[in-house]
């Protein structure tokens, strides 16, 4: 079976951007979610191998999704990389409190993306 | 102009109009206004939209002004610069602008073009120092659990401090809602509390609440009478209780106001010119279209209704003038054709030209012929050839993978090209044209082929099919289209089309459509996509069996013939009859959908339907007649069968079953395969 991402992420631009990153590495089945909302409906729906979200979006921020990812009794083993605009030292360190195993900052090279994506479904 | 840039400056107008809107709603608003922080925010949104946006386009120019207004922005609802009436007014003039350079994109005179003066640095001037972080835990200060402010973005945990500055009482509403309508529900409850106060975060919950249910916890705050906003948002299914503070927690925060003069420059007479638009084009929400859409199609059913009122006063004879009932059905008939222009008005307006879809496809493609290092002409057939915007959308993935699958397996390297005597450069051609009422779009590449013994040896492999399997070269394509039929140790030995292909041919089956291939070794592989020029409308054949009408779309429609029970031979457990020496497999309907028998006497002719070159016939009672019908999605209790594509209304109510035929076909070979039941 291939690899399920879900990719969390309110700006289309950056969604397709990611989206493109990712299906030049291989066969991936990639969900999207253009909100926080979105994610929290697919996330029991499809149970992804990784996530991948964004901080700052307007309902239900990253930091939210991947609180919620990483307490939750079903989804705490699935890997999650942040990307984000916020540079900010405090996101990150927040992120990474709450279990996210990568942080990425934007504008990202999505070499680097690929390279985070193979070390966690690798 | 290009196409992209056109779809650039629609985008960026949008979010210049709601720019504009929020920031004169900014200008009219009182100071205190519990309001003001939401607007700023999303004024910060818009801005940091149309950054990204200039950005991806490289217009350097505009995505430089963007940027430091978001910067400005950012301060802004952070507190670190005051909004002073000064600062609003210079946002005014960044939004001037931004829109003199995004039109002068669309005029074609790129961003470059307009000169800022000093604006840029006036605004570096307006930001100011930074606060210093406050460390402290949100809980010091209010009774909420330690470990909250982890969750909180910069943004939101500086609007949790803003307010215990201020002192504004705190309140925690905890709920659970259903996992398929949360969002409208958060969406309710959230403008129940933004008339009270400010809505500071919502977060969910872990535990999915069982049931399908999940919960959340919003903090908010309101200056209006406990009582109040006890009445107003404590409803059966929320616990709400308000959040004492600590006692003795009142911190404080430092506010940088701004107090340099800034001056303001920018000349009278471009005011009237940014008043302006850019393009004659309007954006709309594709469900005021779905909307309108439904409404003619409720039209059509009523016309059915005059149709027939007609046709009874007819045979009501005698008691009728007969110049009334010809002045009904002439009206009956003009209103007929207004309607049908009607229709075919509000289809034309969702209609979108194919060139759109290819300049995306055309800049990722190309960006991943040169990552994998092949030498690749693309070629573009077929632009203006209009297509359902929603459809549309549907065929980006799908499309992206097949040209992926030719760059990546299709297309040889140069040398072995050059010994198989092509030319160094491989070509790809994707072409669009209009058949009927399908638009048929093809991908075909001039490189090595699927090799069909790999394919066929990897079958046998997964357990699909046995060795010695008899197998034509369709039945071993078909084999591609199996769900994950992909290995990694076989993906480079086989030329890999089938990565893929079972999500393409779901995709394509969602909106009715079917996919196809056709391969030549060394010769290359050709994709066909049949897809339905829009979803909403369709002309259908109505055919009954026993008491239950279908509606079989006329676009798939070979020809009917009459059933002639002798004919029919049984192979392999699948019901057959040969029409002009072709074997056509038989469906019986019944059977595919679990419903009830009809007697076998009563089955009276064969509706041999086709797509992407396969047919089959579906065994039918009675032929009603050909009528438009508006396909609406199918209820929950159907929303898992395969072979259909939703229901329809008739004139009288009732409720009929729309086939899906792609969809159908898939199913036919699926039971037959397996053997359950004879189909």
């Amino acid at each position: 079976m291939a690899k399920k991402i879900l990719v969390v992420e309110d700006s289309a631009m950056t969604r397709s951007l990611i989206v493109s990153s990712l299906e030049e590495v291989g066969e991936f089945t990639i969900i999207e979610a253009a909100n926080g909302f979105q994610a929290l409906r697919k996330l029991p729906e499809v149970t992804p191998d990784l996530v991948i979200t964004d901080i700052n979006m307007p309902d239900i921020n990253g930091l939210e999704v991947v609180r919620f990812v990483k307490q939750s009794e079903n989804f705490k083993n699935i890997p999650v990389i942040i990307v984000t605009t916020e540079g900010r030292d405090v996101d990150k360190e927040r992120g990474l409190r709450l279990g996210a195993d990568r942080y990425l900052v934007k504008p990202f090279e999505p070499a680097q993306l690929r390279q985070f994506v193979k070390e966690l479904l690798g | 102009m290009d196409q992209s840039l056109k779809d650039f400056v629609a985008e960026a107008e949008d979010i210049l109009d709601n720019l504009d809107e929020s920031i004169s709603f900014l200008m009219d608003m009182d100071p205190d206004d519990h309001r003001k922080p939401d607007i700023i925010n999303a004024i910060f949104r818009h801005a940091h939209s149309l950054k990204g946006l200039s950005g991806m386009f490289n217009l350097e120019k505009l995505a430089a002004l963007s940027h430091k207004m978001e910067n400005l922005l950012d301060s802004i609802r952070l507190d670190k610069v005051a909004l002073s009436e000064q600062v609003v007014e210079i946002l005014g003039q960044g939004v001037q602008c931004l829109v003199r350079m995004v039109r002068a994109v669309g005029e074609g005179r790129g961003d470059s073009s307009v000169d800022l003066g000093d604006y840029i640095k006036e605004l570096e001037l307006l930001e100011s120092g930074e606060v210093k972080p406050q460390d402290d835990d949100l809980s010091a200060f209010v009774s909420i659990p330690v470990g909250i402010t982890d969750m909180l973005s910069e943004y939101e945990e500086h609007r949790f401090r803003d307010n215990i500055r201020k002192g504004v009482p705190f309140y925690r509403v905890s709920c659970s809602f259903p996992l398929d309508t949360f969002d409208v529900q958060l969406e309710e409850l959230g403008s129940i509390i933004r008339e009270l106060g400010e809505l500071l975060t919502t977060l969910p919950e872990t535990d999915l609440g069982g049931n399908g249910n999940i919960g959340f916890t919003l903090y908010f705050t309101s200056r209006r009478a406990e009582g109040d906003v006890m009445k107003a948002v404590g409803q059966e299914g929320r616990k709400l209780e308000p959040v004492p503070y600590r006692e003795g927690a009142l911190p404080g925060g430092e506010m940088h106001p701004v107090g340099a003069e800034v001056p303001v420059r920018l000349e009278e007479d471009t005011f009237e010119e940014d008043l302006k638009g850019v393009s004659q084009t309007v954006r709309v929400d594709i469900s005021k279209l779905d909307y309108l859409m439904n409404l003619v199609g409720e039209l059509v059913i009523l016309k059915s209704a005059f149709v027939s009122m007609a046709q009874r006063l007819r045979l009501l004879g005698d008691g009728v003038p007969s110049e009334l009932i010809m002045d009904f059905e002439k009206n009956t008939s003009s209103m007929e054709k207004k309607l049908i222009d009607l229709r075919d008005g509000v289809m034309d307006i969702r209609m979108v030209p194919l060139g759109q879809l290819y300049n995306r496809l055309q800049r990722v493609s190309k960006k991943i012929a040169r990552d994998l290092g092949k030498k690749v002409n693309l070629q573009f057939i077929g632009h203006e050839t209009e297509l359902d915007k929603m459809i549309m959308e549907e065929m980006v993935s799908p499309l992206l993978h097949i040209v992926r699958n030719s760059l990546d397996h299709g297309i040889e390297d140069s040398k072995v090209r050059r010994s198989l005597g092509k030319p160094d450069t491989g070509t790809i051609k994707i072409s669009a044209y209009q058949q009927g009422n399908h638009v048929i779009l093809e991908v075909e590449d001039d490189g090595k082929g699927i090799d069909l013994a790999q394919v066929k040896k990897e079958a046998v492999r997964r357990g699909d099919v046995k060795k010695d399997a008899e197998m034509s070269h369709d039945d071993i394509l078909g084999l591609l289209f199996k769900p994950g039929f992909t290995t990694k140790e076989g993906v480079t030995e086989i030329s890999g089309r089938g990565v893929g292909m079972d999500v393409v041919r779901r995709e394509l089956e969602k909106v009715g459509g079917a996919v196809e291939i056709r391969t030549t070794k060394d010769r290359g592989t050709r994709v066909t996509l049949t897809l339905p020029i829009t979803l909403a409308i369709l002309q259908a054949l109505l055919i009954r069996n026993g008491t239950r009408i279908f509606a079989v779309p006329m676009g798939t429609i070979q020809e009917t013939i009459e059933l002639s029970r002798k004919e029919i031979k049984t192979m392999q457990g699948q019901e057959v009859i040969t029409l002009r020496d072709r074997t056509l497999p038989l469906i019986r309907l019944e059977r595919v959908f679990d419903l009830q028998a009809v007697g076998e006497e009563e089955f009276r002719y064969v509706v041999i339907v086709s797509m992407a070159n396969r047919n089959m016939g579906l065994v039918t009672g009675e032929l009603i007649g050909k009528q438009d019908v508006v396909i609406k999605p199918l209820g929950d209790s159907f929303s898992r069968s395969i072979g259909l594509a939703g229901a329809a209304e008739l004139g009288d109510q009732s409720t009929i079953l729309v086939l899906d035929v792609a969809g159908l076909m898939v199913e036919a070979v699926r039971l037959g395969a397996m053997g359950k039941r004879a189909v």
